[in-house]
């Protein structure tokens, strides 16, 4: 869309072009270029002969499907369940919302004009499914079908609708014409064995979905919240503290609701709409289930300082707010989170009171949303006798290690580092001693001269897991005349001897 | 009383509140009962009597390793510190930076446990940068959630401001605070900050078991060389050029002298005292 940025006059007609089989054919078009008999799909050289004056860009699918998605994720304004349909369309589940909008008229209306304001052009249709509202959108006059509509009528109302109405490719439709059936009351009245036969099964499927005799899935983009609360207002808000007071007479409105169902919340979404379409949402995890307004807060409010620094500025204001708890779990009490109440092999060791357990995940759950959850972590172990393998760190907001399960940490039997470098740093060896240990060794270009040593301890690689395994490591216990103690390995490589490595650091 | 036995009788959806109320009592029962002692490291330790009788129990106390080769021994110290300065089986906050990381290494769970800490009481925080590292301490040490280790490799962050914060958290939280600042080795152990306390670490030889048939001695238990650089409050004495040789033993889970009779020193390096005595016994003999 380059030459959405240069000026243009209003009456000059815009379309995009991209290439097709080698030539450069019409993509998109504007309002203004659309009447003036170009289509999409013809060539450039045509259109150019046509109206000398047409501006063109290169279409940009990557830029048209992120806009897609942000009109998707602004209509979530009307309706939590939104799909998408095709490059340009979208299905909204409106059942039981139209109403907070004045009716389904009122409800097109406004869309229509929002998306307008946004510098789109767009049709509404609605009707009682998915395939009915498909058709009305594109070919109807009169577009808004009642939802107390009987099933039973639907065939005279589309009996005149074309058959491109039925959502079929163009072949198809060329097929039909030529069959002299043009018209979906041409379809309807006929008998289904001879069309199944001639046109396939799916034309008769189009047909039940749009008289409302089956029912399509429509598979909606975002998941659907377990409790959902939100404010409208006329004006956007601008100040981040007025914000921030709504968002927490949300919090305290959805802790009600949830307290209601005995439920708390493990995640929680804050969607800002942004007056002129842009959306952000911001998505705080729990450790414990949420219930009270004051914690909800705070985890949103790590993530409302940082609202600017995503690109969204406040700009004309946000005049919708809608907090969601999409993971819920029931209020109760649940002792494996409660933090450090047992030891790693189920003893119980001396239980921090319950008020510091809950000090404790409320700290993590502040951190977690402050730093990302994958940067505050706890250690489990795992059934691997890869040193590197053998220790897994596992985000602290999913609770404690399970107790009991995996190996007890006492069972490590030889000793061991207390930290591991991530990955094994190649080690100089100068002068091997009979053991096959080096006098001397130059890590990070320090030469260390090693006094004493224990080893070797010969770990072998998880051989059955992976397809290439390593060969054998001899680790040793190295202190050096500073007193500095390492854990070196020695691994042999074909052909080339044994190189070693520096893997870890004891006290 | 009344309301309480009111939401027992009613459904179990009350129970969060029950807990919550709970939950209310005993932080204002621990906010009572908390002295502002001070924690002896070990029995009759030297290290103790420096410090005054120990390291204060809600505070900040800075490491610093000695050399660029003493990271490790520092963090470890750190870690022994914390240990022994949370109450027993309280969580344990290891913040540290994502340089830390790289440079030395990953908290390593088996060692851990072999070390005394149970890695079921650690929780590790990655902090990008040394102002997010600190940032994360402060919120830990004054949400009163444990014990926090912190280590930072870049020191330009780290002021009077931000010590004096951490340790205010650190005070109001009624925690304690270890920070190692692994970048302030050498010469740059000189800097201000309000922490009560500051010691340098550095890794010191273990004693070997003996070799046998020419193959080299075994490792003993670690131990570490400390220095005194800070110490404030009554009764701390610490000139900072003793070096206090200590071992930490996980089973007794304090810290001992290493060095539990003094190594013998040169004759013209004895004390006057000494050397009067040698005399005195030589005369009567």
């Amino acid at each position: 869309m380059r030459a959405a940025a240069t000026p243009k006059a209003p009456d000059e007609p815009l379309a995009t072009i991209a290439k097709l089989k080698g030539a450069w054919r019409l993509a998109g078009l504007d309002a203004r270029a659309s009447t003036l008999g170009l289509r999409s799909g013809m060539g450039l050289a045509d259109a150019r002969a046509m109206h000398p004056g047409l501006l063109v860009a290169e279409a940009d699918a990557v830029a048209e499907a992120a806009l897609y998605d942000q009109v998707l994720a602004w209509c979530r304004r009307f309706t939590p369940l939104v799909a998408a349909d095709g490059p340009d369309s979208m299905v909204l589940d409106v059942t039981g919302a139209a109403h907070l909008f004045g009716g389904e008229a009122a409800l097109g209306v406004d869309i229509i004009a929002r998306l307008a304001r946004q510098g789109f052009g767009a049709r509404v249709g609605i009707g009682p499914h998915p395939a009915a509202a498909w058709a009305l959108a594109r070919f109807a006059h009169q577009p808004i079908l009642p939802p107390t509509i009987e099933m039973a009528r639907l065939p005279g109302i589309f009996a005149d609708f074309p058959v491109a109405a039925l959502n079929i490719s163009e072949d198809l439709v060329a097929d039909l014409a030529r069959a002299g059936l043009r018209r979906i009351g041409d379809i309807s009245l006929r008998p289904r064995a001879p069309l199944a036969a001639r046109f396939g099964a799916d034309l008769l499927d189009r047909l039940d979905h749009l008289f409302g005799q089956a029912r399509g899935p429509i598979s909606p983009r975002f998941a659907a919240p377990d409790f959902s609360v939100e404010r409208r207002f006329a004006d956007g808000l601008t100040r981040e503290d007025v914000i921030l007071t709504h968002v927490g007479a949300l919090a305290r409105e959805l802790c009600a609701l949830m307290t209601r169902h005995g439920q708390g919340a493990r995640k929680i979404v804050l969607t800002l709409f942004r007056v002129d379409g842009a959306v952000r949402s911001l998505e705080a995890a729990a450790s414990q289930t949420l219930s009270a307004p004051d914690p909800m807060l705070r985890l949103l409010r790590e993530k409302l300082e940082r609202l600017n620094e995503g690109g969204v500025e406040t700009g004309y204001g946000f005049d919708v707010l809608r907090l969601e708890a999409t993971q819920t779990a029931p209020q109760k009490a649940d002792q494996t989170v409660l933090a450090g109440a047992t030891g790693s092999d189920g003893a119980m060791i001396a239980a921090p009171s319950l008020a510091e357990a809950a000090f404790v995940s409320a700290v993590i759950d502040r951190l977690s949303a402050r730093l990302g959850a994958v940067r505050v972590t706890r250690l489990h172990l795992q059934d691997s006798h890869q040193p590197e393998r053998a220790v897994r760190h596992v985000a602290a907001l999913s609770g404690a290690p399970p107790v009991g399960r995996a190996r007890p940490w006492r069972d490590a039997a030889w000793e061991r580092p207390i930290r591991l470098l991530a990955r094994p740093e190649a080690v100089e060896t100068l002068a091997l001693l009979p053991d096959g240990l080096p006098q001397h060794f130059r890590w990070r270009r320090v030469l260390h001269r090693v006094v004493a040593a224990e080893g070797p301890e010969r770990i072998l690689s998880d051989w059955w897991k992976s397809p290439a395994p390593d060969t054998a490591r001899d680790y040793f216990r190295a202190e050096d005349e500073a007193g500095q103690r390492f854990w070196l390995f020695r691994q042999q490589q074909a052909g080339a001897g044994a190189t070693w490595f520096m893997h870890g650091f004891f006290p | 009383m009344k309301n309480i036995m009111m939401i027992i009788a009613d459904k179990p959806e009350h129970i969060p509140l029950l807990r919550a109320a709970i939950a209310r009592i005993e932080a204002a029962g621990a906010a009572r009962g908390s002295d502002m002692g001070r924690v002896a490291l070990g029995r009759d330790l030297a290290l103790d009597r420096a410090l005054g009788g120990g390291l204060p129990r809600h505070g900040l106390c800075e490491i610093v390793p000695a050399g660029l080769g003493d990271n490790a021994a520092a963090s470890a110290f750190g870690l022994v510190l914390a240990l022994l300065l949370g109450v027993p089986g309280a969580v344990l906050f290891w913040v540290y930076e994502d340089f830390a990381a790289s440079e030395a290494g990953l908290p390593y769970g088996p060692g851990l446990w072999q070390m005394g800490l149970d890695p079921a009481r650690l929780v590790l925080v990655a902090a990008p940068r040394a102002l997010a590292a600190l940032n994360a301490l402060e919120e830990v040490v004054r949400a009163r959630a444990g014990v926090a280790l912190g280590e930072i490799f870049q020191k330009r962050g780290y002021d009077l401001a931000a010590s004096r914060r951490l340790k205010l958290a650190a005070e109001t939280g009624r925690h304690a605070c270890v920070l190692v600042l692994a970048a302030a080795g050498g010469t740059e152990q000189d800097f201000a900050s309000a922490a009560a306390t500051r010691l340098e670490v550095a890794s010191a030889t273990s004693a070997p078991l003996e070799p046998v048939h020419g193959r080299l001695a075994i490792p003993g238990p670690a131990r570490f060389s400390v220095r005194v650089l800070k110490a404030r409050g009554e009764g701390a004495r610490a000139p900072p050029e003793v070096r206090h040789i200590v071992a930490f033993d996980p089973s007794l889970g304090c810290l001992v002298d290493a060095f539990s009779v003094a190594p013998p020193a040169h004759s013209q390096d004895r004390p006057r005292g000494a050397a009067d005595a040698g005399g005195r016994y030589a005369q009567s003999a």
